[in-house]
């Protein structure tokens, strides 16, 4: 049923019940909002994140549900492995900026396999 | 017999959708001392697809761009031909390039952060590829990109008159002259005159059967309903491009609720995608091809699709983000929390004892959606007004820009106010407006009935008769079946409400049929086929000598008219 709110930690402030844009709360503003509408629930986190308290949090409901396996383990297959340890090393976040332009060099080490630094397996 | 009680409210400019299109509109005529109100269906506070977050923005970054040697030009060009297939106002389409710069910085001046120390770029931007062929999608720090944006409206000056589901135009003399909305909460009439409306409601999101099953888990908010666009067609406005879907069956997270995984997300340097053997099928996002029109070919395309993966038994398909180095995934964990439905995401992650950084994600293609990449809606002009003097459209409401998402949103938010503020400044009083008849007389009948049918079971029927009749197998026949089929819902389903709740469910079910009857006739007309957004079982070929146009309908004296527009 989500959310769900802990009412040991709701300071009934009805921050959740303000911002929730599908509207699942309903609250009277004594006691801790009640989930009128769980199946309407869109899990963007707005209660979660908004809550002074931390008192609300999401469960999901069973077709949402990731079973887990051993198949969301591991690499992937070994041909690929160089290129992806290469590219492991490249942020693009923090990639080295040129010193000028169309000199066609990256100004870093390791940082540096860019798009031009590389060539397909 | 149970009346409805009406509040009225007036005001110069009416913007309609708190969204980022709506935000921005609010902010803008409100600096321009004109008297604003703001309606929104929930609370602009975390409504809309930005509601809660926001990380990444195109545009033309000068300092960045043109050192790559990249022109605005180019850009736009790029923009056309590989993002809107050639089928895009172009113009339009400049102003959103040219200026999404500016209303970026717009948002650092309300208090959004958008440098960081890390980057080497000018300016400490940290910038990444998303969907044109060069770096030019801003990442920042949007989580709270909509509260951030909702204390500049107050600070502005204009009304937020939240919890009101606007879904009725006015007009007088074919000009605007105000909406009507529903108080979900209240259960009161809303009839806000205006001299002035912006239109910014955004997407229409349920009308496919969602593949989970589940009406409301949806990747894009299911608040969203097509309520403006529905309001604008019945008051005459010529809608364009409804025919088209926006993403047929986009690739993502099948089991949690939608983008957080996806390779394709800007927010993940080291996402790819693989299939049960571990092959990489899809390489990060900007190794994968494309035409590039900066004269640099993009490599690292492999021929394989997560589609053909599973159709040649090698399925699953899994988003992998496991062998970033710590560095991108610390990065990638940052772009996550700041993007729309990221914290949730990370939250049900923690919660139920999963890591991006160790798992790898099972995708899936979701329901298909329409609007967005598709950019049905209103044909807008240069200044962003509809074809109803008065009355104008922005972000996502707005026809025929696609891709134009976030920065569409924020530059034609600001453009459409200052064309509204405008108008304001030459006309005269407010006026009283006709067009809420029908709207009265839907509310009367739900009120004054004790039995019927639940607005689900009208949902229900609506994502049935979307998904078998519009998706599965388009052609005139079986879009005509479609049409028929909305049409006897809507004329025999006996909506019943307990409260402004479900009532409010009940308003979009109207808007959803009006959206999906449109949509019936318009795939009718069209007679080709188009891309991935539009695919004919009876044209199958792409016709560019008939229809590398827009298709408006509109309403005249209640009867249907069609138009082409050459874009």
């Amino acid at each position: 049923m989500p959310p769900v709110i802990d009412k040991k930690l709701c300071n009934t402030c009805g921050i959740c019940y303000n911002v929730c844009p599908q509207d699942v709360f309903s609250f009277d503003r004594k006691q801790a909002p009640v989930v009128a509408y769980p199946q309407e629930c869109w899990y963007c986190g707005a209660c979660v994140v908004d809550c002074p308290k931390g008192a609300v949090s999401l469960s999901l409901p069973l077709p949402l549900h990731i079973v887990p396996s051993t198949a969301l383990y591991g690499p992937p297959g070994p041909e690929e492995g160089q290129s992806l340890e290469l590219a492991a090393d490249f942020s693009r976040s923090i990639e080295r900026y040129p010193a000028k332009p169309d000199s066609g060099q990256e100004a870093g080490g390791s940082n540096a396999t860019g798009r031009q630094g590389k060539k397909a397996p | 017999m149970k009346q409805i009680e009406i509040q009225e409210h007036s005001c110069d400019i009416c913007v309609v959708g708190g969204g980022l299109a709506g935000c921005m509109a609010a902010i803008r005529a409100a600096e321009l001392n004109d008297d604003v109100i703001l309606a929104d269906k929930s609370n602009p506070e975390r409504s809309g697809c930005a509601g809660t977050g926001l990380d990444h923005i195109w545009g033309y970054f000068p300092e960045v761009q043109s050192r790559e040697g990249v022109s605005l030009e180019q850009m736009v060009e790029d923009h056309l031909q590989n993002v809107a297939h050639g089928l895009v106002n172009r113009s339009m389409l400049h102003y959103i390039a040219a200026t999404s710069y500016e209303r970026i910085l717009d948002l650092e001046r309300f208090g959004a952060r958008i440098r960081f120390e890390d980057s080497t770029l000018p300016g400490k931007l940290r910038l990444q590829y998303q969907m044109h062929a060069c770096r030019n999608t801003l990442h920042f720090e949007g989580r709270d990109i909509k509260r951030i944006l909702t204390r500049a409206v107050r600070k502005a000056g204009a009304r937020i008159l939240d919890r009101v589901m606007v879904t009725e135009l006015l007009t007088r003399d074919g000009e605007i002259a105000g909406v009507v909305g529903y108080g979900t909460r209240d259960g009161k009439i809303h009839r806000i005159r205006a001299k002035a409306v912006i239109m910014s409601t955004g997407r229409v999101n349920r009308l496919y059967k969602p593949y989970p099953g589940l009406t409301f888990a949806i990747r894009m908010p299911p608040a969203l309903t097509g309520d403006g666009k529905a309001a604008m067609f019945r008051a005459g406005v010529e809608l364009i491009n409804m025919e088209f879907l926006s993403i047929p069956g986009r690739w993502s997270s099948r089991n949690l609720i939608r983008g957080g995984g996806l390779p394709t997300g800007s927010y993940q340097p080291p996402g790819i995608g693989v299939n049960a053997l571990g092959d990489v099928i899809r390489r990060r996002n900007h190794e994968v091809g494309g035409k590039s029109v900066y004269g640099t070919a993009k490599t690292f395309a492999t021929s394989r699709s997560f589609q053909g993966e599973l159709e040649a038994g090698r399925g699953p398909i899994y988003a992998d983000m496991s062998w970033g180095s710590e560095e991108d995934q610390r990065y990638m964990l940052w772009a996550i929390e700041n993007e729309g439905l990221g914290p949730g995401f990370l939250h049900i992650m923690e919660r139920y004892g999963l890591d991006f950084r160790k798992h790898k994600i099972e995708l899936w293609p979701i329901e298909p959606e329409h609007s967005a990449a598709a950019a049905g809606g209103p044909m807008v002009d240069e200044s962003c007004q509809t074809t109803v003097p008065g009355l104008y459209a922005a972000g996502d409401e707005a026809g025929g820009i696609p891709g134009s998402v976030a920065p569409g949103a924020f530059t034609m938010g600001y453009l459409a106010a200052e064309s509204a503020a405008g108008r304001v400044a030459e006309t005269g009083a407010l006026r009283d407006g006709d067009g809420d008849g029908e709207l009265l007389d839907f509310f009367n009948e739900i009120l004054n009935r004790s039995t019927g049918d639940p607005w689900q079971d009208a949902q229900a029927t609506i994502h049935n008769l979307m998904s078998d009749y519009n998706i599965r197998f388009r052609s005139q026949t079986m879009a005509r079946r479609g049409l028929e089929c909305l049409e006897y819902l809507e004329n025999n389903m006996r909506l019943i409400a307990a409260d402004p709740h479900e009532l409010t469910h009940c308003l979009e079910m109207r808007n959803l049929i009006e959206c999906g009857k449109i949509i019936f006739r318009s795939t009718i007309e069209r007679k080709e086929s188009r891309g991935k957004i539009f695919q004919r079982r009876d044209y199958p070929e792409q016709d560019d000598t008939n229809w590398l146009c827009f298709l408006g309908q509109k309403l005249e004296n209640r009867q249907v008219r069609f138009r082409k527009h050459t874009p």
